[in-house]
């Protein structure tokens, strides 16, 4: 994998790490707090009703202890022992009730028969044993239930209530009265703390105020036996909360990570391009162009390695220069020192015989003619080595300009190969063989001698190098058509080239046969270069040579 | 000189004495609001009063026994069957022509075949023609019953109703009213009260707890479907409800309890009913429906008493407020509070019991013995016999009975009350005594 | 004065006076509640020793028909229990007996006098006593009987003695007395609602006119008004309850209509009614004369020049031979200008002035004070009586004063009106004080 994805699948790898480890805890934590939070908005909730219970009930007492003082009670009082009881007294309850806010009153006499009932009004005469039972407390509240009606018939609600008496004279006269635990409760609790508020009596619902989305805490407030309020605090803004929390945060941990992936890639990218930008120029400079320079931009260490590299490939740039130059010059100086080589050889020869021919025309030698004769033959050979060796070399200097025509490669192949037939190498079963598979359509503008000349020298090679092995083989050509290209591909299956010799290889002198004169390739790759082609050795495992030219196509033809 | 002397004697107050004086305005207030117009509904006592101003019977009912004919010039017996009942001529009417003989004999004869219970005080009538009247049977007690206020026929009374004022009729036959007009306030009782005082008004009717016990005619009963309520519904009744409790609590005075089919003043000397065992309370609560009037806040008050008293006795009672017509029409409830204004003649107390208790058709039968009977205190005793032995049958709970109470300012006088209880208006006059 | 005096001198058992008897019978029956032996002393105190001994032998008349053996004893109340012992009477009755307003009231008590010789000097009763309390209306007779001769002399201080004349089957709407047979004597004449009555002056039915055949007023009177007047043996008379008024002549003991008349003459007024109210129109005329009043009149007199008018507002005038203008207030229900001692000068007889009253009052007030009062418009209540006295029941609503006896002084007699509806004629006379 590529670096830049590593570092980038590292650093998003990391930072998931870090959510994955950080968000869960922080959840849980968040929903904790939250949880906490709800829980003591509850108990606040729970203490104001508390406070509006306990107001409620001091109220009452209020309310009761006003009434006890007041002179409408005091006139009730007197009227009680008046027979029949005048409508001031039977009404009395109703009018002390309602403006002191007290849903229940009922005034008794000692024995504890009604003398007027607010809440009531058809009690009146009758003894009330439950509301009664109030007066035993000593001012304290009581819950109890009470009667009341409606069209439909007779109910039992409960209520909390009080009671005070006023004594005049020797007639004493009970007050009882409170307020009822109904739907006006649930609504003021409601109201107070936003939460769906049920009162009940016993298993009946006697009244609902609010609305709570489920899901939802309750709490009670009890008034045992009577009485039982219901207050469900709506859990759903809680975990609303909670679920935008998470959301919010999963999203900016989303956003995050892929924060941190955009950063990472920008991060990974600013790290890597030098990288890959000193791996390219190092493949380049691999490949041969010994001109790259690393232009990519970095810091730090990047920076000091870009210019490090960029030095390195300057200086190697120089030293291949160098190199190149002085193994021009080597090359020049083994030429020189070949074709000193080639010439001294048939000189010495040549002076031999011809010292020989003075000797002997000095001593007027008898066999002068015939040595005449040798001599000239020997200097005539090694004159025409002489000129041989001037003609390669004159025409290794002097390649003529191709005569560019439209060339079918693979008809060019078809023909070369058709001067060759396999046959075995000497005695034995090794056999030498030619293939090819040549594509239609490589259509290039070239000189088609020089082409047959460069192939008939490659395979030529190809053959001279399975010969040397003895074990025989096939030579394939392949002709390639590309887009822009089209290649000859020359394949054996000798031993190969060794790979000291592989960047030398088209350098002139430089062979590996033991009678060559190193020049073939060389003018090959020349002609190739006329041509606006090349020629290469393919670096290819396996055993074998094979060499690919390559010559721009030319569709027109 | 004279001018001024006759300005001077013309200004002088209407002080006291001698005569009853013309002129006024009575200024009445009413502690009902009165809403029926109709004689046969409007049976309340200040209802009734307040009708028989505009609407007058043939006769009227004197405390004495006597009876004074109004709209007729006497009513007199040839047979025992056939009552001589010739109208007066030239009883004007405010809207329409004078009331005539055959008008009359028509009312009566709508009236006895109608469905208000106050037919049955014309049960013993079998054909009614102009000025004469057929008994199918002997019934002394006949003319009492015509002068039922409930009987009247419409528009012949003491006064006119005109704007918002009565003024009266001068061409009245038993002649006009004394007061030029009167006015009647609808309020409370305390207003009313404060209205008196204050002088502003010279009555208050529905005021006042002082009445005396031969006015205590308008009763109050449950009627109750026997079938629908069970067969322990009267026993548990008796047991839940104390009639002195609903007197002296819930209903206006004055009002006195009702333990017999008759009112008060008409039962003296009977024997009290057989006292029924208490019942259990019921093991499945029984739901019943109560009707009542829904223009009287007695009714409800003891409606609402029923209901919470019979409770605990196992009878679930809704309640059903109603007109008074829709309550008269027989509604479907099993039990009903109706209230009726009884004639202070037991055979016609009984005859509306009958009537109250659905047994209409056994009107004729029922009465014609009593109607035999010509001496009036045998008869009266007989119609209380009838009574006793009517109780346990008829599906009949005689609550209470209220009298009209009323309070007058000083200058009030010859405030009279006939023998239904009401007060004669048209009486009365203004002046310092 | 030939008849009282024959009445004086001829009092005993048999001509006593049934309401003396009556008194006397309710006297023994309380007081033989309890047993009372033989023989009875009786002692009696009576205003005039005519009443007292006849009341003595009537009592003694009825105890001997009881078998009771009576004794009379003259002696005083004090006395008289002694003299019973010494006499050896075992029982003693006392009584002590007055006449007041047309009553006559016995009281005294019943007691045992016979003392056992064994107790010796102090002498105790043995046995019950009891109280005796009975009271009776005084008709004329019994009054007479306890009145002296009228002294003749005017400066005598005035008493009037009240009798019961005649009961009447309605009440009095007016009164006329006048010579209608021509026996110079004078008859009385009562108009009521639906008949005519005309009694001789010792109350005794003559002669009766039934008004109910005839057509009744278009605008009929609340209560029964009118006037009845007397003159040259004719009776004419209006009533505000039928249509037209008319003049009679009594003939053969009846009374026939001769004519129709709408206006009537009192004394010397003419007077017409006034439809539907309890007035004449202040319209009148007097000896053809227009006279115009100030007000509705309800009645008027005339005596020796002298004129009484009372108007309907309460208000009453004198005046001598004018239009009347001052007026004094409280005026009466009736009154009447009669000459009571026979001094030629006439006193104002008057009522109550009330509206309402069981037992009316008789008040004899000067004119000149009666003028003084009117003069400074005062009220007619704030004179004093020269006598006053009272009805034993009802109120007066009608009055006329003649000379019934012939004696030169005028009685006045008084139409009251009862509760249930009639009427008596009271008659009132100068007695002895």
């Amino acid at each position: 994998m590529r670096l830049r994805t590593t570092l980038a699948v590292a650093f998003l790898g990391l930072s998931l790490l870090q959510v994955l480890a950080v968000v869960p805890i922080a959840l849980r934590n968040l929903s904790a707090l939250l949880q906490r939070q709800q829980e003591s908005r509850i108990d606040q909730e729970m203490a104001a009703v508390d406070a509006t219970v306990q107001r409620l009930g001091a109220d009452v007492q209020r309310a009761m202890d006003e009434l006890a003082t007041s002179p409408a009670l005091e006139d009730a009082a007197r009227d009680a022992a008046k027979l029949p009881p005048p409508p001031a007294l039977t009404s009395a309850a109703a009018t002390l009730m309602v403006p002191r806010g007290l849903s229940v009153l009922s005034l008794f006499d000692a024995d504890g028969r009604t003398l007027s009932s607010g809440h009531l009004p058809a009690r009146l005469g009758d003894l009330d044993e439950a509301l009664f039972k109030a007066t035993k407390g000593n001012h304290t509240l009581v819950p109890v239930q009470v009667e009341l009606r409606d069209e439909t018939g007779l109910h039992t609600r409960p209520a909390l209530v009080t009671s005070r008496a006023l004594d005049y004279g020797d007639t004493r006269v009970w007050a009882v009265g409170g307020s009822l635990l109904d739907e006006r409760v649930a609504q003021q609790l409601s109201r107070l703390t936003g939460a769906r508020v049920e009162v009940w009596g016993g298993n009946e619902k006697l009244g609902t105020a609010g609305t709570a989305a489920e899901p939802t805490t309750l709490r009670t407030v009890s008034w045992a036996p009577v009485a039982e309020v219901r207050l469900y605090f709506s859990r759903a803004d809680l975990i609303a909360t909670r679920t935008e929390v998470l959301r919010a945060f999963l999203a900016l941990a989303a956003l995050g990570l892929l924060l941190s992936v955009g950063v990472g890639f920008v991060l990974a990218r600013r790290v890597t391009l030098p990288v890959e930008a000193l791996t390219d120029a190092a493949r380049r400079i691999a490949a041969g162009e010994l001109d790259v320079r690393v232009e990519e931009r970095a810091t730090g260490e990047l920076k000091a390695l870009v210019q490090t590299f960029n030095k390195m490939t300057v200086d190697l740039k120089a030293t291949t220069d160098k190199l190149v130059a002085s193994e021009r010059i080597a090359a020049w100086q083994e030429v020189a020192r070949r074709v000193a080589h080639e010439i001294k050889n048939p000189l010495t020869p040549i002076r031999m015989s011809l010292e020989t021919l003075v000797a002997a025309s000095e001593k007027d030698n008898p066999r002068f003619k015939a040595l005449f004769k040798e001599s000239a033959v020997a200097v005539l050979e090694e004159v025409d080595r002489l000129k041989r060796i001037v003609d390669e070399f004159s025409q290794f200097a002097r390649l003529p300009r191709p005569a560019l025509a439209q060339v079918d490669l693979a008809e060019l192949c078809r023909q070369v190969l058709a001067l060759y037939a396999p046959h075995a190498l000497g005695e034995g079963a090794a056999q030498l063989t030619y293939a090819s598979h040549l594509d239609d359509g490589a259509l290039v503008s070239a000189d088609r001698d020089q082409l047959t000349q460069v192939l008939v020298n490659l395979i030529k090679n190809a053959e001279e190098a399975m010969t040397a092995t003895g074990k025989g083989g096939a030579v394939t050509v392949t002709v390639r058509t590309q887009p822009a290209t089209a290649t000859i591909e020359v394949r054996d299956e000798g031993p190969g080239i060794p790979p000291d010799l592989r960047a030398r290889l088209f350098e002139p002198y430089v062979t590996t046969k033991p009678a060559g004169t190193g020049l073939g390739l060389a003018i090959a790759a020349r002609i190739l270069q006329e041509h606006d082609g090349k020629l290469e050795v393919a670096d290819e495992a396996g055993p074998g040579a094979c060499f690919v030219l390559t010559l721009p196509r030319n569709a027109r033809g | 000189m004279r001018v001024v002397i006759l300005a001077l004697l013309l200004a002088l107050p209407c002080l006291a004495g001698s005569r009853a004086r013309y002129g006024g305005t009575l200024k009445v207030a009413a502690t009902a609001r009165a809403t029926e117009t109709d004689p046969l509904l409007a049976d309340t006592p200040i209802e009734a009063t307040l009708v028989s101003l505009l609407n007058r019977p043939l006769c009227r009912a004197e405390k004495n026994g006597a009876i004074t004919p109004l709209l007729v010039t006497e009513l007199s017996r040839t047979t025992p069957t056939t009552v001589k009942a010739p109208l007066r001529s030239g009883l004007a009417r405010p809207n329409g022509p004078g009331l005539a003989p055959a008008e009359l004999a028509a009312h009566l004869t709508k009236l006895s075949g109608g469905s208000s219970p106050y037919r049955a005080l014309l049960s013993p009538l079998k054909v009614a023609t102009a000025n004469e009247l057929t008994l199918a049977f002997p019934f002394p007690d006949f003319e009492r019953a015509l002068c039922h206020p409930a009987l009247a026929p419409q528009g012949v009374g003491p006064y006119r109703f005109a704007a918002q004022t009565f003024t009266a009729n001068v061409f009245f036959p038993e002649g006009r009213p004394f007061t030029d007009a009167l006015t009647v306030t609808s309020t409370d009782a305390r207003t009313a009260e404060r209205l008196l005082q204050q002088r502003k008004v010279h009555l208050a009717l529905g005021l006042g707890t002082a009445a005396d016990e031969s006015a205590l005619l308008f009763a109050t009963f449950l009627a109750f479907n026997p079938v629908k309520v069970g067969p322990d519904f009267r026993a548990a009744f008796e047991a839940a409800i104390e009639r002195s409790d609903l007197v002296r609590f819930f209903v206006l005075l004055p009002a006195a309890a009702m333990g017999q089919l008759l009112p008060p003043p008409l039962s003296a000397g009977m024997t009290e009913p057989a006292k029924l065992p208490r019942p259990s309370p019921l093991a499945t609560p029984r739901e019943l429906t109560l009707a009542y009037d829904a223009a009287l806040p007695d009714h409800r008050a003891v409606a609402e008493r029923l209901q919470v008293k019979l409770h605990a006795s196992g009878y679930r009672i809704a309640l059903k407020p109603l007109t008074r017509a829709a309550l008269r029409a027989k509604p479907d409830a099993e039990l009903a509070l109706q209230s009726l204004m009884i004639p202070p003649v037991p055979a016609l107390a009984v005859a509306l019991a009958l009537e109250l208790g659905g047994r209409h058709d056994q009107l004729a039968a029922q009465l014609a013995p009593l109607g035999l009977i010509s001496d009036d205190k045998a008869r009266a005793h007989a119609a209380q016999v009838l009574a006793e032995k009517l109780w346990p049958e008829l599906p009949l709970i005689p609550l209470y009975a209220q009298a009209l109470g009323i309070q007058a300012a000083k200058d009030v006088q010859n405030l009279k009350t006939d023998a239904q209880g009401l007060p004669l208006l048209d009486a009365v006059f203004l002046g310092q005594d | 004065m030939t008849l009282i005096l024959f009445l004086l001198f001829s009092a005993g058992p048999a001509d006593a006076s049934p309401s003396v008897d009556r008194l006397a019978r309710a006297v023994v029956d309380q007081a033989t509640r309890i047993p009372l032996e033989a023989p009875v002393a009786i002692q009696v105190d009576a205003p005039t020793p005519a009443l007292g001994r006849a009341v003595a032998s009537l009592i003694s008349a009825e105890l001997s028909r009881r078998r009771l053996s009576p004794v009379v004893l003259d002696a005083n109340a004090v006395t008289a229990e002694r003299l019973a012992r010494e006499k050896d009477l075992r029982s003693l009755l006392r009584v002590s007996v007055t006449a007041e307003n047309a009553r006559l009231a016995a009281r005294g008590d019943v007691l045992p006098t016979w003392v056992n010789f064994w107790a010796g000097a102090a002498p105790t009763r043995s046995g019950p006593a009891a109280a005796i309390a009975a009271s009776v209306d005084a008709d004329v007779q019994a009054m007479t009987l306890a009145a002296t001769v009228a002294a003749g002399s005017p400066s005598a201080p005035l008493k009037l003695g009240l009798g019961v004349l005649a009961k009447l089957p309605g009440v009095p709407a007016a009164i006329a007395v006048g010579d209608l047979d021509g026996d110079k004597r004078p008859e009385i004449a009562v108009l009521m609602d639906d008949e005519l009555l005309v009694l001789s002056s010792e109350g005794k039915p003559i002669a009766r006119y039934d008004l109910r055949s005839l057509a009744v007023a278009l605008r009929p009177t609340r209560e029964p008004f009118g006037a009845v007047s007397i003159l040259t043996g004719r009776l004419t008379y209006v009533s505000g309850r039928r249509a037209h008024g008319e003049t009679l002549t009594l003939q053969g003991g009846s009374l026939k209509p001769v004519a129709v008349s709408d206006d009537v003459t009192l004394d010397a007024i003419t007077v017409r009614l006034v439809p539907g109210l309890n007035a004449f129109a202040a319209e009148a005329s007097w000896f053809g004369k227009p006279l115009s009043l100030p007000a509705l009149l309800t009645t008027t007199s005339t005596r020796a020049g002298l004129s009484l008018f009372l108007f309907a507002n309460g208000s009453g005038s004198i005046t001598r031979g004018t239009p009347p203008a001052a007026a004094f207030t409280s005026a009466p229900s009736a009154a009447v200008l009669a000459d009571l001692d026979g001094d030629q000068s006439p006193e104002l007889v008057t009522t109550s002035s009330r509206f309402f009253v069981d037992g009316d009052d008789v008040r004899v007030v000067p004119v000149a004070a009666a003028e003084a009062i009117a003069a400074r418009s005062g009220s007619l209540a704030d004179a004093t009586p020269v006598f006053s006295g009272a009805t034993p029941r009802g109120r007066v609503l009608a009055i006329a004063a003649a000379d019934l006896d012939g004696d030169g002084t005028e009685e006045v007699v008084l139409g009251a009106w009862l509760a249930d509806g009639t009427g008596e004629l009271l008659l009132a006379r100068r007695v002895a004080p």
